[in-house]
């Protein structure tokens, strides 16, 4: 798998003198790649992100994206984001007009823009919601949007800022399916900041932790889990179930740390058995 | 549920021969209107004008009444300025209201009935620049009012209007510093998505169905005829001297 993005230890001063840097490991995204990057709030995740879409221009250090500066030369329909608050994403007066957005301005014929906003409106199963003002949707609804808006002109990589927060289970469950779907049918690399830990091994097959301006993991959610301290120097709490696991193998029993619930019943029942006999 | 939010769902959900004519077709009915509006003298015309705007809006099935609420604004401040003339006349001060009311129906029939996009697309022919300016000043003010009125529901709950009069202007001159505060925060966080979204300073109108001229534009042409004879007649009026 190719990298399509490479982050190599950047900071930037914001116009209020606030200086974030990111250094540590280096970031890397490969080609079709499932990325997740953990953090507390004001860790610098969202900087990051600003800074691969080119919207932000390092102050120092350097940010690849398709083997270019994203600020200097523009990433056209290949990068798509969809923001924290999307309803400072969603522009058009209907779901139909904003999903239509992206691909006038990057140059298709108004035939193929419907073709490509229908299609992808069908996909993702909100034909219900086409000729509704977004403004009255739900916040599940609102995201299903603007996941559409963005994908709507195959990018090959769809960046997400917390888009996960603020919903409701069902909610979160409905957007990662689509997420999935998207980087398994369309091959669309997916970088996404979180602070839910527990989600993480359903979106991510790389996972990133950010703590105080250093990228001091790269792994997957599984190694993770098996470091639950690297979580804590994080100020991140890890799910209760790696903890419970973690503890039991503190004690001595043998016992797999994994985030997969249905795995966890099973050792824990098997302990319970060899307990009883 | 803000206004604002009403009219764009009144523009984009409801379904009427108005709603279904062409923009230009009730662009050129609602300048009529707007014309008879700035440039009669009377109160009769001005009666007239605004009895047809009702009509027009009837058969857009806009909520006729919600709309009238929706003048009081204007009709608020017009009153202040009608006072003042009442010494002086009691037609003037009619008129004076009139003209600040259909000016405010027109506008909210043409903006309840075309989407804004369809709108500040005519608009582009002339000037794409302020074609743009007002579509993203129109979409600004969406999330604008959303955020203000989040903040000052939150200065509510805490207590914010509850003090003494000084107390609550201080506080709700501090709303008004915070929102200015955050309507530079908004503007940057739009024109930054936008910029992902391929925004390279031309906005595109498409929609969906392009409308163009059918029977539909039948009904806002039949008014543009009716305003067309009443400004023609309310000249005529105007010569003759005639007030009412």
């Amino acid at each position: 798998m190719s990298e399509i993005v490479k982050v190599n230890c950047i900071s930037h001063r914001y116009p209020d003198a606030t200086e974030v840097s990111i250094c540590g490991l280096s970031f890397v995204i490969h080609e079709g790649e499932r990325v997740a990057i953990l953090g507390a709030n004001g860790s610098g995740k969202t900087t990051m992100l600003l800074h691969i879409v080119g919207i932000l221009q390092p102050t120092e250090g350097e940010v690849t994206v398709f083997g270019d500066s994203p600020t200097k030369s523009p990433l056209h329909d290949k990068v798509a984001m969809v923001f924290q608050n999307v309803d400072e994403q969603i522009i058009g007066p209907t779901v139909w007009d904003d999903i239509a957005f992206s691909p006038l301005n990057y140059g298709h014929k108004p035939g193929e823009v419907k073709n490509m906003v229908d299609e992808i409106i069908k996909e993702i199963g909100i034909q219900h919601l086409a000729s509704r003002v977004p403004h009255y949707l739900s916040g599940g609804e609102k995201k299903k949007v603007a996941i559409a808006g963005a994908v709507v002109t195959h990018p090959k990589l769809l960046i997400l800022d917390e888009a996960l927060t603020g919903l409701d289970p069902k909610s979160k469950v409905e957007i990662i399916k689509l997420l999935n779907r998207f980087n398994k049918e369309h091959n669309i690399a997916i970088a996404i900041t979180t602070h839910e830990v527990d989600l993480v091994p359903r979106i991510a097959d790389t996972v990133y932790v950010i703590s105080n301006g250093a990228i001091i993991f790269r792994g997957t959610p599984v190694e993770l889990f098996q470091q639950p301290e690297v979580l804590r120097k994080a100020n991140l709490e890890p799910p209760p179930l790696i903890e419970l696991l973690k503890a039991l193998k503190d004690e001595g029993l043998q016992v797999e740390v994994s985030d997969d619930p249905a795995k966890a019943k099973k050792q824990i029942l098997t302990l319970c058995k060899a307990k009883n006999r | 549920m803000s206004a604002i939010y009403l009219i764009d769902h009144y523009a984009n959900n409801l379904s009427s021969y108005m709603h279904k004519a062409s923009t230009l077709s009730k662009l050129i009915s609602a300048a009529l209107a707007l014309g008879i509006t700035m440039f009669t003298g009377s109160a009769l015309a001005l009666m007239i004008d605004f009895l047809l705007i009702l009509m027009f809006m009837r058969t857009a099935k806009l909520p006729i009444f919600r709309m009238l609420r929706w003048t009081i604004y204007p009709a608020f401040f017009a009153s202040l300025f009608a006072l003042s003339q009442l010494p002086y006349s009691f037609i003037l001060p009619i008129i004076t209201m009139f003209k600040a009311v259909n000016a405010a129906l027109i506008m909210l029939f043409l903006v309840s009935t075309t989407p804004y996009p369809e709108l500040f697309s005519v608009i582009s022919i002339s000037s794409q620049t302020i074609g743009n300016v007002a579509f993203l000043t129109y979409r600004f003010f969406f999330i604008f009012i959303d955020q203000a009125s989040k903040r000052f529901t939150a200065m509510k709950a805490k207590g914010g209007l509850v003090g003494g009069w000084r107390k609550r202007i201080e506080n709700l001159a501090n709303f008004l510093g915070l929102i200015f505060v955050i309507s530079f925060e908004i503007s940057e966080n739009v024109y930054s998505a936008m910029k992902t979204r391929g925004y390279s300073g031309k906005i595109f109108c498409h929609r969906k169905k392009e409308r163009k001229f059918s029977k539909n534009d039948l009904m806002p042409v039949a008014f543009a005829l009716c305003f067309s004879t009443l400004m023609v007649v309310s000249l005529f009026i105007r010569e003759g001297g005639i007030l009412i």
